[in-house]
């Protein structure tokens, strides 16, 4: 569980389904809630309508008739009356239902039954009454829901109903009753009392309830099984397409984060692949995301920078051991040979010589290599104010005897007697290998000059020689290791292929720089330049 | 057998000759590769060891412009152990590859087998009648006895075995059997040739008057 909420693409999901939940939940419930609404809105503006038409139709009654009628109802004994209403006989509410005598006829519509004495029945007369020329049953029958109004109540076979009460809870009028409908409690007066009207839904009817002339109380109702049902499909309707939006959404969502996460996915597999054997291998960023390949172009320089550095490492290595391999298989054949069998002490003694100078060739490299990795890491180097000048003079005495040997002379222009920061037997090392090469390419009765010039921030120093030269196409790799231009000649000659790998580090150590000039045939000259301070 | 061995550390140049001369073989030195091709085409060694890295003219070089004209054993030897490197070098045409540092006895053991096979030879032991000679000790027996021979006889009867039952001619005998630095007289290989006889029996070596001599089967 804790892995799962921990993978990006289940909390994506996770996330998207919380997300998807609520919005449904809330926009479903909202349109559940709005369409109740109005369906019952509907209803009870049908009921209202209706209540009102009977409202009406009680105004016109005489109120003599309406007493008359009122003793009659409450007089009547037995069950009360069950007369369909389909089967009364049409009637056109004349003139005079909605034309009472006068306008007086009525009492004045009070709104609050408390603000008016309870039902008194002797209404005052208008002077000039005219007699209805309505008998009392044509009067109680106008007292009737209208089949026709509004349209929608006599949907279902005309089973609207309605009851008026007086202001004692006794029946006035009532149409046929799908059941008693009791007479309104407390609460449902006090609705009517504060809104002027007071609906309730019980079982499966509606019932609309206003107050009629007379301080009486009509109610209006229909059965709604029709709308109940309705209401009960449109639940169904939006629990069963809001869980397929869900649905719907989920797997897209699966599918969206799956598509989102497939190329991460791809870049760690290719990763996985990639070791230290086969950096050869790239990610493949072609139809990523921008984010994901700007990452994935990043890791394969990141990559290429790796490999190189690896191929470098590799070559460096194979070098080193390559080298090694000379000296050691002439140790290992002059030695073998000697102890083939009995020798004189000649023999012995000229084997040994040939592994002697095996083992001190194997040692100059060691050497080599392990100041190259000292100055790889660069670790650091001790600096101290070194004197320039004095350790070129140094260097330069320690091969004099070396350049007579060779009939090479040595020319030395030192014109300066700076202190420079650095380390001392490394600068001076880097020289003794210039001086050496000097003198290792010169011919006989050639020359070595050796500058040393003050220049305001920097120190320039210039070993010229007269030798061979070097051929132009070999001086962009001249500062490799185990570069050697020709290549046995520098081997047959002594040397390790290290030397000038050695100076250019020493110098670039020194925040220096080196460089060289050559002409075949005429000489080579290397001018390095150090600065005078260590920024 | 003759041998050139195409060096150019020195150190190691010497100590190879030595230990191949002691083995019984003539041996020249060269330690550049254009020397090394003059020789190699001048002269039929029976085996070139050849350096990779000299200078002049790569031992692969030497080997490619030498496998136009002839098919003289090689065995490279080089620093350069990678398989790619083994690979080209086989294909150029060496028949050895041998990385340094090796061994001496390898070197020696390799000589022997690829002259074994150039001649159409299986093993290290060669029986002709009742004359057994062993090409890696250099011991030759007659009917269970050992026999001394000088190195330069026992070269000239392992050139004889060799080519058993065929005409070896006296130049042949001189190319394989001598090397630059040796004085040739011309009666060197006769003088040779009675000492085996005397040695092994008179009937074994018949001399071809004007062409050379033949060791019957």
């Amino acid at each position: 569980m804790f892995r799962l909420l921990r993978s990006l693409r289940w909390r994506l999901q996770a996330w998207h389904a919380i997300i998807l939940l609520s919005v449904i939940v809330v926009f479903g419930s909202l349109l559940h809630w709005e369409m109740l609404r109005s369906q019952w809105d509907r209803v009870d503006d049908e009921l209202l309508g209706a209540a009102r038409i009977l409202e009406g139709s009680m105004n016109a009654v005489p109120a003599t008739i309406l007493e008359a009628m009122a003793k009659d109802v409450t007089s009547r004994p037995g069950p009360r009356r069950r007369v369909a209403m389909a089967n009364r006989p049409k009637r056109d509410l004349p003139a005079t239902a909605s034309q009472p005598a006068s306008p007086q006829a009525g009492p004045p519509h009070l709104e609050r039954p408390r603000d008016r004495p309870m039902l008194d029945w002797q209404f005052p007369r208008l002077p000039n009454e005219e007699t209805p020329e309505l008998t009392q049953e044509e009067w109680e029958a106008s007292i009737e829901l209208p089949i026709q109004l509004p349209g929608h109540l006599g949907r279902q076979d005309g089973s609207a109903f309605f009851a008026i009460w007086r202001a004692d809870g006794s029946i006035l009028k009532e149409s046929q009753l799908p059941q008693d409908v009791p007479s309104p409690t407390d609460v449902l007066n006090a609705a009517i009392d504060r809104d002027r009207y007071a609906r309730q839904q019980r079982g499966q009817y509606r019932e609309v309830f206003i107050r009629g002339p007379y301080v009486t109380t009509i109610c209006v109702g229909r059965p709604v099984g029709f709308e109940l049902s309705n209401v009960t499909r449109m639940t169904w309707t939006l629990l069963l397409s809001g869980f397929s939006v869900l649905c719907v959404g989920l797997i897209g969502g699966w599918w969206f984060t799956k598509s989102a996460i497939e190329p991460i996915h791809r870049m760690s597999k290719t990763a996985q692949r990639i070791s230290a054997s086969s950096l050869s291998e790239r990610i493949d960023i072609v139809g990523c995301d921008t984010e994901l390949e700007g990452l994935g172009a990043s890791l394969n320089t990141m990559l290429d920078r790796l490999a190189q550095s690896f191929e470098q490492q590799r070559q460096f290595t194979a070098d080193a051991s390559h080298e090694f391999r000379t000296p050691l298989s002439i140790m290992l054949a002059s030695s073998e040979l000697a102890l083939s069998k009995p020798r004189s002490a000649d023999e012995y003694r000229e084997q040994l010589l040939k592994c002697q100078r095996a083992a001190a060739r194997m040692q100059e490299l060691g050497e080599s290599l392990l100041v190259l990795a000292r100055l790889d890491t660069n670790a650091n180097l001790e600096i101290h104010p070194v004197d320039v000048g004095a350790m070129l003079t140094d260097a330069i005495d320690s091969i004099r005897m070396l350049a007579e040997e060779k009939k090479v002379g040595i020319v030395s222009e030192i014109l300066t007697a700076v202190r420079l920061p650095g380390n001392a037997s490394m600068l001076r090392q880097a020289i003794d290998n210039l001086l050496s090469n000097a003198l290792r390419y010169n011919e006989p009765n050639g020359l070595v000059t050796v500058r040393a010039k003050d220049h305001e921030e920097m120190i320039e120093i210039e070993i010229e020689d007269s030798g061979i030269g070097i051929p132009e196409s070999a001086i962009p790799n001249l500062f490799d290791r185990f570069y050697r231009v020709d290549e046995s000649r520098s081997r047959a000659a002594g040397g390790t292929g290290l030397g000038l790998s050695i100076v250019q580090q020493i110098v670039q150590c020194h925040r220096g720089t080196i460089r060289v000039t050559s002409t075949l045939g005429k000489g080579t000259t290397f001018r390095i330049v150090l600065p005078k301070q260590l920024s | 057998m003759r041998i050139l061995v195409v060096e150019d550390e020195l150190d190691l140049q010497e100590s190879l000759a030595q230990a191949l001369r002691e083995g019984g073989y003539a041996v020249d030195t060269s330690d550049n590769g254009e020397d090394g091709l003059y020789k190699a085409k001048v002269w039929d060694y029976d085996v070139i060891i050849l350096d990779w890295m000299i200078p002049k003219l790569s031992g692969l070089e030497l080997l490619r412009q030498l496998r136009k004209v002839k098919k003289t054993p090689v065995i490279l030897l080089t620093a350069k152990d990678a398989v790619s490197c083994r690979v080209t070098a086989l294909d150029e045409g060496a028949d050895d590859y041998l990385v340094k540092p090796f061994s001496l006895s390898e070197l020696l053991a390799r000589v022997r087998s690829i002259i074994r096979r150039s001649t159409g030879h299986a093993t290290n032991r060669i029986t002709i009648g009742s004359l057994e000679i062993d090409l890696a000790s250099k011991t030759v027996m007659e009917s269970g006895s050992q026999i001394e021979l000088t190195a330069r006889e026992y070269a000239m009867l392992e050139l004889l075995a060799l080519h058993a039952g065929k005409l070896v001619s006296r130049t042949m005998i001189y190319n394989h059997i001598f090397d630059e630095k040796d004085d040739t007289l011309s009666n060197l290989v006769d003088v040779h040739i009675s000492h085996l006889r005397k040695k092994l029996g008179k009937d074994i070596i018949e001399t071809r008057r004007g062409q050379g001599y033949i060791l019957h089967v």
